[in-house]
């Protein structure tokens, strides 16, 4: 029932419009998934609105099977959850009950498979949309039909998907689930016994915090991508300083080189009772083994480049560290596109082919003007070639041009730039330009040169 | 005799000897220095000895564009030889093996994007970092930095405005490090000291000889101002080079002393002339 057909048999309906967002919906499913790991150690999720639990080993911990499945639901509802739960030997009955069987909380034993599974429908068997369309078309629309048709005719007919499924739900083969992981948190703390307003005390504890953080990091082989430092201040909201980085990164002196700066001018207030540090952000890095004396390689270039990276942009802001790609677009303006580099790719990845524009084969002059500088031309004949042209308070005859050289806006944006026919030109002294009339205006321009 | 004095005795004759070896390269040898990177202009090659030193800063003053009726040297505009600079990116780039990233210092020496891809060859293109410091203070600190990273071989940087300090830094890290500092320079700036390894004067100039119609190859001849620490073999230090905008790359056609009737060989000759009588 669509919202407006609700509306004309409802009058006065309260809507509340939750726009729809897949993403965000297994975004949320892998958190819930997270949490659940204090009921299970193998939770994973199951999309769009599902999550397998391996309980194997663990239910006696929790008062039986029965009183762990009840807990479970408890808190799932505590959640706002309307949960249906259940237990069975294998991860396919269990699925298959819980979503087509009659009971909320339903507990299955090792030798009531067959029983359970038989009056469910076959779309319960995980199985293909149109093979559950092809097998009602033959009348076979529980799971007891298909389990006393014979095995092969089955395979040849309807696929093996469906003979595995079958399996998979009584037991005869075995199926795995991929657990979540439960997300580390990496945070090191101290509180002072009293307000501290010495920078240097500060300066010291944070080196050490930052110091002990990395030993963290150091052990499970990450490096920080993202690091909070916080400082709660007395009768202050806490302070916090950011720092973003390009490539992950576990080197104290490079970290500290960062961190510095934006510590060493935080309004202290009446002074700071806690500091925190949290790798808000990590990623795992290439195990390396040590060596007493290193050498450079090419395996430190990134991390080498994502400190270079990392200060200049902590100095001179994002915008002004930028790499250059080529675009779709045939303007000489919007050719290339310099985007702020906000992550350091492994040399691996720089390697990997990818799908780029082309870059147009055509000439086009080293120096690009940020926006044509208008000139004063003659040609013979009109909408000609120049043979004469000022420029810059300089006027010359032209020596040699070439051209013209149509470049025009897409259909779809027309509207922003009109036909250009585009010169390159030499001038008696020798200056070599590109220069263009304006289909629109009919003005000449210059919007470069090789120089 | 101390074991310490021996040793510096053998350091001492490995240098002299080097030295020896590198007089004999410019002499005619083809084969470039390790220490050197190859311009790939055969005749400028032969003179520095293999090419520009591997671990110094080089000046290159730009192109003056004075209008008309300006007659203040501080108004003139400037443009950086940026052909010549992609060309040197090349060169060094194609010299390394690793592929190290190419920084580019300011924004006056940032060449449009498609002069950094040759044919197909996109390699300088993705492996160009590209900074934009707001003040002279802040291009020295950004040189300073690539020169310091082992991910950077190669660094361009916009060279207006730095003094002789500044030079002196970078000219240092950059022998310390062996990396080449390419830095473009207004040309009023040849009067101010600098520690640059070599400085270089460009301008624009015609192709020597009759042309053909319908061709255009943007040409500049460049002299050598100065080369620090080897002499250079060739009398007259000025060269024609010419853009092939089909392949990218730039070209030592001719010597300048072709030009015997441009005016722009003419003005070239009465400036050495009159630099030699100076030095006199």
């Amino acid at each position: 029932m669509t919202l407006a057909h609700a509306r004309s048999l409802c009058a006065g309906l309260a809507v509340r419009d939750q726009p729809l967002s897949p993403d965000t919906d297994a975004a949320a499913l892998r958190r819930l998934a997270r949490w659940m790991l204090r009921y299970a150690p193998v939770v994973a999720p199951e999309d769009p609105d599902g999550l397998m639990l391996d309980i194997a080993g663990c239910s006696h911990l929790f008062g039986g099977e029965r009183e762990h499945m009840r807990r479970i639901a408890d808190a799932l509802r505590r959640w706002g959850l309307r949960p249906r739960l259940a237990a069975a030997p294998t991860f396919a009955c269990a699925r298959a009950v819980a979503r087509f069987g009659e009971s909320d909380l339903t507990q299955i034993e090792d030798d009531m498979i067959g029983e359970a599974l038989s009056p469910l429908p076959v779309a319960a068997l995980r199985v293909e949309a149109k093979t559950v369309d092809a097998l009602a078309d033959v009348g076979i629309e529980r799971i007891r039909h298909v389990a006393a048709l014979p095995r092969d005719e089955l395979a040849a007919r309807f696929g093996r998907e469906l003979l595995m499924r079958l399996d998979q739900a009584t037991g005869a083969v075995n199926e795995s689930i991929e657990s979540i992981r439960a997300v580390r948190r990496f945070i090191v703390s101290h509180a002072f016994d009293g307000p501290v307003r010495r920078i240097a005390i500060i300066e010291a504890t944070t080196r050490e915090l930052l110091s002990r953080l990395l030993g963290q990091l150091q052990s499970v082989q990450r490096g920080i991508l993202e690091l909070d430092v916080e400082l709660c201040r007395v009768n202050g909201e806490p302070q916090t300083l950011y720092l973003r980085l390009t490539h992950p990164n576990r080197d104290h002196a490079h970290l500290w080189k960062l961190l510095w700066p934006k510590l060493e001018r935080v309004h202290l207030g009446f002074g700071v009772t806690n500091i925190a540090l949290q790798a808000s952000r990590t990623q795992r890095l290439k195990n390396e083994q040590a060596a007493f004396l290193r050498e450079p390689s090419s395996s430190h270039e990134p991390a080498a480049l994502g400190e270079l990276v990392d200060r200049l942009v902590d100095r001179l802001g994002g915008a002004a560290v930028t790499c250059v790609h080529p675009a779709e677009s045939y303007i000489p303006e919007k050719a290339f596109v310099y985007t702020a580099l906000r992550e350091v790719a492994p040399r691996e990845a720089t390697r990997r082919p990818t799908v780029e524009p082309a870059v147009n084969p055509a000439p086009r002059p080293s120096h690009l003007f940020e926006s044509p500088e208008p000139i004063r031309v003659m040609s013979l004949v009109p909408d000609g070639p120049p043979v004469w042209l000022e420029w810059r308070g300089r006027a010359n005859k032209i020596v040699v041009g070439i051209g013209p050289e149509r470049i025009a806006a897409p259909w779809w944006a027309r509207g922003i730039a009109a036909v250009r026919d585009y010169y390159d030109v030499e001038d008696e002294e020798g200056r070599q330009l590109w220069v263009f009339r304006d289909g629109a205006s009919g003005e000449w321009y210059v919007h470069g040169q090789w120089i | 005799m101390s074991t310490t004095r021996h040793v510096n005795l053998r350091e001492l004759t490995d240098r002299i000897r080097a030295i020896e070896q590198r007089c004999e390269i410019s002499d005619g040898c083809d084969e470039p220095a390790a220490d050197r990177i190859a311009t790939g202009w055969t005749d400028i090659d032969a003179a520095l000895g293999g090419g520009l030193a591997a671990g110094g800063l080089h000046e290159w003053f730009g192109v003056e564009d004075t209008a008309r009726g300006e007659t203040h040297p501080a108004d003139a505009r400037w443009t950086p030889p940026l052909c010549i600079l992609a060309h040197l990116a090349w060169q060094a780039f194609d010299r390394s093996s690793s592929s190290p990233w190419v920084v580019w210092v300011g924004r006056a020496c940032h060449p449009y994007p498609r002069v950094l891809v040759r044919g197909a060859d996109r390699r300088m293109l993705e492996r160009s970092l590209f900074v934009s410091p707001r003040d002279v203070a802040g291009r020295v600190w950004a040189m300073d930095l690539a020169l310091r990273s082992q991910a950077v071989g190669f660094v361009v940087a916009d060279g207006s405005g730095l003094d002789r300090s500044a030079t002196q830094r970078i000219q240092l890290l950059a022998r310390a490090q062996a990396k080449v500092v390419l830095a473009v320079c207004p040309p009023r700036q040849r009067s101010i000291l600098s520690a640059a390894q070599t400085r270089w004067l460009v301008r624009t100039a015609h192709a020597p000889g009759q042309r053909r119609p319908g061709e255009i190859h943007p040409g500049w001849s460049v002299e050598l101002l100065r080369c620090k620490g080897m002499r250079p073999t060739q009398d007259h230090p000025s060269w024609y080079l010419e853009w092939n905008r089909a392949e990218g790359v730039v070209h030592c056609p001719a010597r300048l002393a072709d030009l015997a009737g441009s005016p722009q060989q003419r003005e070239v000759r009465t400036e050495s002339r009159r630099r030699r009588s100076a030095s006199a």
